[in-house]
């Protein structure tokens, strides 16, 4: 290897992806970083050597990472994999690429970077677990109308007109906006017994985890019945089966506009009381049957809700070995669309690190006016709702592109695009070994 | 009379607590003493009630946050049960950071917010959710 200009090199982390990085103080292991944004960063941007210490930080975080991960990948299977309704787990730890990208975002942004530690903690979804979960069974219509008839809304029948609409959102007819607005509430909770059918399970698990957790720092079970932490069900578990400990910090659910969450807000409230306000949820109150914030100034901010429909509930952890975590939990056929769902975003927001197969997609989406990609952003927001409805057994249309759009941008396009990549990129990946080359 | 080693005394060790500037202090203290009459009042002891919160706009700048709420929501779990919780919105964001301070009935509630240091960990889990709220995307 040879190196021109100092000790700064490229270095290869991935196929098609590299990094500057100090040659030296990586052979070293020498950690020392300090950045300084009125000295380091002009017209918006590090200064290269700059770069260089920060890229050498971030590969050093990977090294880190790939010791940890082993470890914090068997802690989270020892919870969830063994569950009926998980249909598996996919673990990875944060490669440097990916690191450095965030290092340099929050540091522009205002973090503080003056130590390796500093750059860690920063790096919250160090090891990312994506928990798998099973679809439900599809409901037959007799089953249907047997939970239409039973359904009632906060204790009370609904009138004649909310159940037409319910009706409508549950069988997948078309509605106007206006209909949706209206419509929405009710079905989410006509919703809530399916999607907790198919996450209670994980959920019971995250609040003895996170019980067993406390536990270890010094809760009682004594305190935990006085308290009322956990229901007498899973108290009996505490008691009898191997609970494994999780940390959990902050729970992220996310939803698009007229998206059903993952986890209900009666779930939610079962895992704060574990918790015993150790939690922070991030979530969206305009959805709560209760006015928290004046509506006007929600409503208003309704329009920066990622119009793609996002879905997905995680949660940052801490491993027992000091790993930091992001855990996600989604049912299958959501994960498979979120793969590729983000290409459409991530090209608009300026992100060109898809490879040459995206290059005639990148070129429609760019063409796309505001208002025409907003209508294209809805289309995505169906097709979520459209796998999530299927998930959780309900009647389900596929969304058709809108007319007027190039079907390069249809979701069969992108689902091909993204499958072809994924062999394009494990092609690549076969005699690929990490390696520096020459800054020129 | 405490002596105190000077030398062990410097800028590192020794820890400022950050506090709320007063009119948000002052805005908390009226929001508790409203939530507190509601809990009073509308938390029954058995049988269905509608959540509730009470909120204020904060000017303070230096806190991220637009508006700081605190609610009581029924718990779906158990009946004449509630969780009264605190939540800071996202500036900029439909989202909002929450963090629960008890959970239980009546009782429980108003026991616990009658405690002594009651307003001092509502005006630290503000500053922990406006931090939290920071690395937030949606």
């Amino acid at each position: 290897m040879r190196i021109v200009g100092k000790n700064i090199a490229r270095f290869f982390a991935k196929p098609e992806q590299s990094l500057l990085v100090d040659v030296i103080k990586l052979n070293n292991r020498n950690k020392n970083i300090s950045l300084d944004k009125a000295r380091d960063v002009i017209d918006g941007k590090l200064l290269e050597p700059k770069l260089a210490e920060l890229g050498t930080t971030s590969v050093q975080i990977e090294r880190k990472l790939k010791e940890q991960f082993p470890a914090a990948k068997k802690e989270i299977e020892n919870i969830f994999l063994n569950l009926n309704s998980v249909a598996g787990i996919s673990a990875r730890p944060k490669g440097s690429v990916s690191i450095i990208t965030k290092l340099e975002r929050e540091f522009l942004h205002g973090a503080p970077i003056k130590s390796f530690d500093d750059a860690y903690k920063i790096v919250r979804d160090g090891i990312g677990d994506r928990i798998l979960l099973k679809p439900l069974p599809e409901l037959s219509s007799k089953e249907i109308k047997k939970m239409l008839q039973e359904f009632k809304l906060d204790g009370r029948e609904l009138s004649k007109k909310e159940m037409q609409i319910l009706e409508k959102y549950v069988y997948n007819h078309p509605m106007s906006k206006d209909e949706m607005r209206m419509g929405f509430p009710i079905f989410e909770k006509f919703s809530r017994p399916l999607i907790e059918k198919q996450t209670q399970q994980a959920v019971d698990y995250i609040s003895l985890g996170i019980i067993k957790d406390r536990m270890n720092k010094g809760l009682s079970i004594a305190e935990i019945k006085e308290k009322g932490l956990l229901s007498e069900e899973l108290l009996q578990k505490l008691q009898t089966e191997d609970i494994k400990p999780i940390n959990f910090s902050l729970i992220n659910n996310y939803r698009g506009e007229f998206g059903l969450p993952t986890f209900t807000n009666g779930q939610l409230q079962q895992i704060e009381r574990a918790a015993g306000g150790n939690i922070t949820i991030i979530s969206r109150p305009d959805v709560l049957d209760f006015d928290k914030y004046p509506k006007e100034y929600l409503d208003k901010m309704k329009k920066c809700i990622r119009q793609s429909g996002y879905r997905t509930c995680q949660g940052n952890i801490v491993h027992q070995n000091g790993a930091n975590g992001e855990c996600q939990f989604r049912d299958i056929f959501t994960n498979n669309f979120a793969e590729y769902e983000h290409i459409a975003y991530d090209l608009r927001m300026g992100k060109n690190t898809l490879g040459p197969l995206f290059d005639d997609y990148k070129k429609e989406i760019s063409k796309l006016s505001d208002a025409k990609y907003e209508k294209y952003t809805e289309y995505l927001q169906q097709c979520y709702n459209y796998y999530n409805r299927k998930s959780l057994g309900l009647p389900a249309k596929k969304p058709s592109l809108p007319k007027g759009f190039n079907k390069i941008l249809s979701e069969d396009n992108m689902k091909k695009l993204h499958d072809a990549n994924e062999l394009r990129l494990k092609d690549l990946g076969k005699n690929f070994t990490q390696h520096f080359e020459d800054v020129a | 009379m405490i002596k105190y080693d000077i030398k062990k005394i410097n800028n590192k060790n020794i820890y400022f607590r950050p506090r709320l500037k007063m009119n948000i202090s002052q805005e908390l203290d009226k929001m508790i003493t409203t939530v507190k009459a509601r809990v009073e009042r509308e938390i029954p002891d058995k049988g269905f009630f509608r959540s509730f919160a009470e909120n204020f706009e904060n000017k303070d700048s230096k806190l991220f946050g637009k508006y700081i709420a605190m609610s009581v929501e029924r718990d779906e779990l158990r009946d004449g049960e509630a969780l009264l919780k605190l939540s800071v919105l996202h500036p900029n964001l439909p989202v909002d950071a929450s963090n629960l301070l008890v959970a239980g009935n009546r009782k429980k509630i108003l026991d616990y917010m009658n405690k002594e240091n009651f307003k001092d960990e509502v005006e630290n889990t503000v500053l922990k959710l406006s931090n939290s709220l920071k690395n937030t995307k949606f």
